[in-house]
């Protein structure tokens, strides 16, 4: 008896060192991240801007997280194949997501049935952002935004703008052209394959405007005129007032959407699991923003390095995603 | 047009130092490698190759980089003349009478054919380029989606010719292609026929896709024989017959220069690029001689079309994206990376600024396609070993070969698999005598044809006049209607055989 009840006092022993020892790993978990490599995915090509941002960011991430950072493809769908690949994976923070959070991952979640939320994601930083720019070719008579509402209201249905499906441009096109009053047949809207094809269409004269990239549009600046940028001031690149600057005349205000958002994230339960080794990772990539090193190699690539840290980049991004989804319906013809 | 000072500065560039030249070799070299081994392509070989450009000054970046294009645009031609398999999408039509002159032991010839005309159209697109690059890219932007939809429409018009024995069947594999070609995204957000399978939204992949097609259709033939060239003394590698091919080369002068000029003016137009010139050169090669019934059974004019028009669009493709700054296609967009990563934005600023060094390069790429013919030459001895390897040897390594290809290009199991499914639809159709040459046509032509047709509606507001408007549109149209009416034209006014027999002789 006596010596059952030792053997239950050894037990209870063994078990609460156990729990320790279980407690004792757990708390060192965030002592211990990151023990091994780290990958981060990029669900696009290489050679591509998202692609150029997260090979310019490893060695530099590397540099403060002591392990080495190794940059995955994995293309296709608009980022939805990466993107799901990415959260299969275990949330212990080795793999990391460097993803078009606007506005290829809204458009999978709410146009092409992705099987994630934006909620799956915890944002670290959103470190290159632009903005879309309403441009017409340098020939067109059109010299201010008025000028061309005026043309497209006397002209019912005459004149062509081109998009890409899902993109922020298109969204700001139709919000645009709703909040003044003119009909969707109003414009011819043609829809191109990629970002590419439709400047060059710009570039060429074909259409008689567009909402394109402002920073991405540098290539087609000899051939276009800017009308308005799509931010809340004006753009450094071009020459142009702020949209609701451009609207007044008009007494309408429309919402300000980002162009492109390219931002590192990590899964939200590793977050959730482990809120020490994310700051971590947060701490180690606002240092690297702040290598005088990598920040003259971003400024030679032409890349931008902003730090807007984790809480700034949900909100920035939520917000964009209820605008996005509450105007889905214009993207249904 | 041509600016003097400029080009002894260009000279003083390029023969100043060593460097520029040091990495015209591996260039060349890499780029027939990437080009021949089916499922890696040039822009591949770009994108991997695109750091080392970084520490050299930006005329060596850019010879480098158009060195592994010129070699890409022969590399091709060389696993479409020996098994049958176009190593890029740019050879489709090499491999139509390519590959019958390899069955015949005429691989040499074939290959030599293929050499010559791959190193004289890349010569003679550059040296339009030098003459004509700001006009060239000023009419490529003045072409809009009516006039692009007429070009794709030009491409389908192939089909026909390839039918093979019943003619329905080859329209019917013909469509087939272009149905398989509308699967994933519409440019207007539509979602077709995916399944609900994510990889397939951006559409079935090209290449694994046309690998499998062309592969099975040709292993399976193969298994039944213990070498792709019959007979064992017409299976050595012949220097002689190599250069006889070269010499046969210049004796078809109207096909080569025509197939060169399709080139580079489809090479231009941002989007296309040579996967559509080399059908185009084709067709038009086969719709203009007497004897279009000689094609498809390995007649020689039909390599050099081909290969001409592959590699031409090289200097097409640079007009666009040195004089404005767009990359047409892959390997240029790849381009403008390294343009990116010397701080330098292609555009009508940048030519008129930077002369001597625009001329550079152009000079540059003339000695690139003098070095082919050396280089390529080399590389066909190694590449003939193949028609000396024993058919259950060979047809095993290609599939592996073509798998590992395959996971290449799309990164994932997409790819593989792909080419697997393909392979079987490949096999079927062979079967049953549908030609999958017209297959591949479709699949390769859909996304442009359909993607045109679409926005030439869109742009018109769905009015027929709006074509009236667009007098290239019009022209493009005319020349379609009478080089489809070409051979009936002809016959009927007897005019056809004695005329072009004699300009084609």
């Amino acid at each position: 008896m006596h010596d059952t009840w030792r053997f239950m006092g050894r037990f209870a022993r063994y078990v609460a060192a156990a729990i320790l020892l279980a407690a004792g790993v757990n708390a060192g978990f965030a002592a211990d991240w990151p023990a091994r490599p780290i990958t981060l995915m990029v669900p696009f090509n290489a050679g591509g801007s998202l692609d150029r941002m997260a090979r310019g960011l490893a060695p530099y991430l590397s540099k403060e997280l002591g392990q080495p950072v190794t940059v995955v493809n994995r293309p296709g769908a608009g980022g939805q194949v990466g993107t799901t690949w990415f959260l299969q994976q275990p949330d212990d923070g080795y793999t990391l997501l460097v993803t078009a959070a606007t506005p290829y991952l809204p458009t999978n979640i709410l146009v092409t049935g992705a099987k994630y939320t934006l909620d799956d994601f915890a944002f670290v930083n959103a470190q290159w952002s632009d903005y879309t720019m309403l441009a017409v070719h340098k020939d067109k008579p059109y010299k201010t935004l008025k000028d061309l509402i005026d043309a497209v209201k006397a002209n019912p249905g005459r004149l062509s703008t081109g998009v890409t499906f899902g993109s922020a441009g298109q969204i700001s096109t139709m919000m645009m052209l709703e909040a003044l009053g003119i009909p969707a047949d109003g414009v011819r809207i043609v829809t191109y394959d990629g970002g590419g094809p439709l400047r060059t269409a710009l570039a060429g004269g074909h259409l008689d405007f567009s909402v394109v990239q402002g920073e991405g549009s540098e290539t087609i600046r000899d051939f276009i005129r800017p009308l308005a940028v799509f931010r809340e001031s004006r753009a450094k690149e071009w020459d142009a007032p702020p949209v609701n600057e451009a609207l007044k005349w008009a007494g309408v205000t429309i919402p300000v959407l980002s162009g492109s958002i390219r931002a590192l994230a990590s899964s939200a339960s590793f977050k959730k699991k482990d809120p020490q080794a994310f700051d971590k990772l947060t701490a180690a990539y606002k240092r690297a923003l702040e290598n005088k090193e990598f920040q003259s190699w971003l400024a030679a690539n032409k890349i931008d390095g902003d730090w807007l840290g984790p809480d700034k980049t949900s909100a920035i991004l939520n917000s964009n995603f209820e605008i996005l989804k509450k105007h889905r319906q214009l993207l249904k013809k | 047009m041509i600016d003097f000072p400029a080009i002894a500065d260009a000279l003083r560039m390029l023969f100043g130092s060593w460097s520029p030249w040091l990495v015209m070799v591996p260039g060349l070299v890499i780029g027939l490698i990437f080009g021949a081994v089916p499922g890696l392509t040039t822009s591949m070989a770009m994108v991997i190759f695109l750091p080392l450009t970084l520490y050299m000054d930006f005329l060596s970046a850019m010879i480098f980089m158009t060195s592994i294009f010129t070699g890409g645009g022969f590399g091709c031609a060389i696993p479409a003349i020996l098994v049958n398999i176009p190593g890029m999408p740019a050879a489709v039509a090499t491999t139509f009478d390519g590959y019958p002159m390899a069955q015949r032991g005429e691989h040499n010839e074939a290959l030599g054919l293929g050499l010559a005309a791959s190193s004289f159209a890349e010569a003679l697109s550059y040296l339009i380029l030098l003459l004509l690059v700001v006009p060239i890219a000023n009419f490529v932007l003045k072409l809009s989606s009516p006039e692009m939809l007429i070009v794709g429409l030009w491409g389908l018009t192939l089909i026909a010719a390839l039918r093979g024995r019943h003619f329905a069947r080859g329209l019917l594999a013909g469509m087939l292609g272009l149905l398989l070609g509308t699967i994933g995204f519409s440019a207007r957000g539509d979602i077709r026929g995916t399944m609900g399978i994510d990889y397939l939204l951006d559409g079935i992949p090209e290449i694994p896709a046309m690998m499998g097609l062309f592969c099975a259709a040709e292993l399976f033939k193969l298994m039944r024989t213990d070498y792709i060239v019959e007979k064992a003394e017409a299976r050595r590698v012949s220097m002689r017959r190599i250069l006889s091919g070269v010499r046969a080369t210049f004796r078809h002068p109207r096909i080569l220069v025509r197939g060169s000029l399709i080139g580079v003016i489809i090479g231009a137009v941002p989007g296309v690029g040579s996967a559509v010139a080399n059908l185009l050169a084709y067709s038009e090669a086969r719709r203009t001689v007497s004897d279009p019934e000689r094609f498809g059974k390995g007649d020689p004019r039909g390599v050099i079309a081909a290969e001409a028009a592959n590699s031409s669009s090289e200097g097409g493709s640079m007009a666009t994206l040195l004089a404005l700054g767009i990359p047409g296609g892959g390997a240029t967009a790849i381009m403008l990376g390294a343009f990116a990563m010397h701080n330098i934005t292609g555009g009508p600023r940048f030519i008129a600024e930077n002369k001597p060094l625009v001329y550079a390069i152009i000079f540059s790429n003339f000695v690139q396609s003098i070095a082919l013919m050396a280089i390529g030459i080399g590389f066909i001895y190694l590449a003939g070993s193949i028609v000396r390897t024993p058919v259950r040897v060979l047809v095993p390594s290609i599939f592996a070969i073509s798998v590992f290809g395959c996971y290449a290009i799309t990164g994932n199991i997409a790819g593989p698999a792909t080419f697997l499914v393909f392979t079987i639809i490949g096999w079927q159709m062979q079967r049953y005598d549908y030609p999958v040459a017209a297959t591949v046509v479709g699949l390769l032509l859909a996304q442009l044809v359909e993607g045109e047709a679409l926005r030439t509606y869109q742009l018109s507001g769905g009015d027929p006049a709006y074509l009236l408007e667009r007098p290239i549109a019009l022209v493009l149209l005319v020349l379609l209607a009478l080089s489809l009416l070409w051979p009936v034209l002809a016959r009927r006014f007897k005019i056809g055989p004695k005329l072009a027999a004699e300009s084609d002789g």
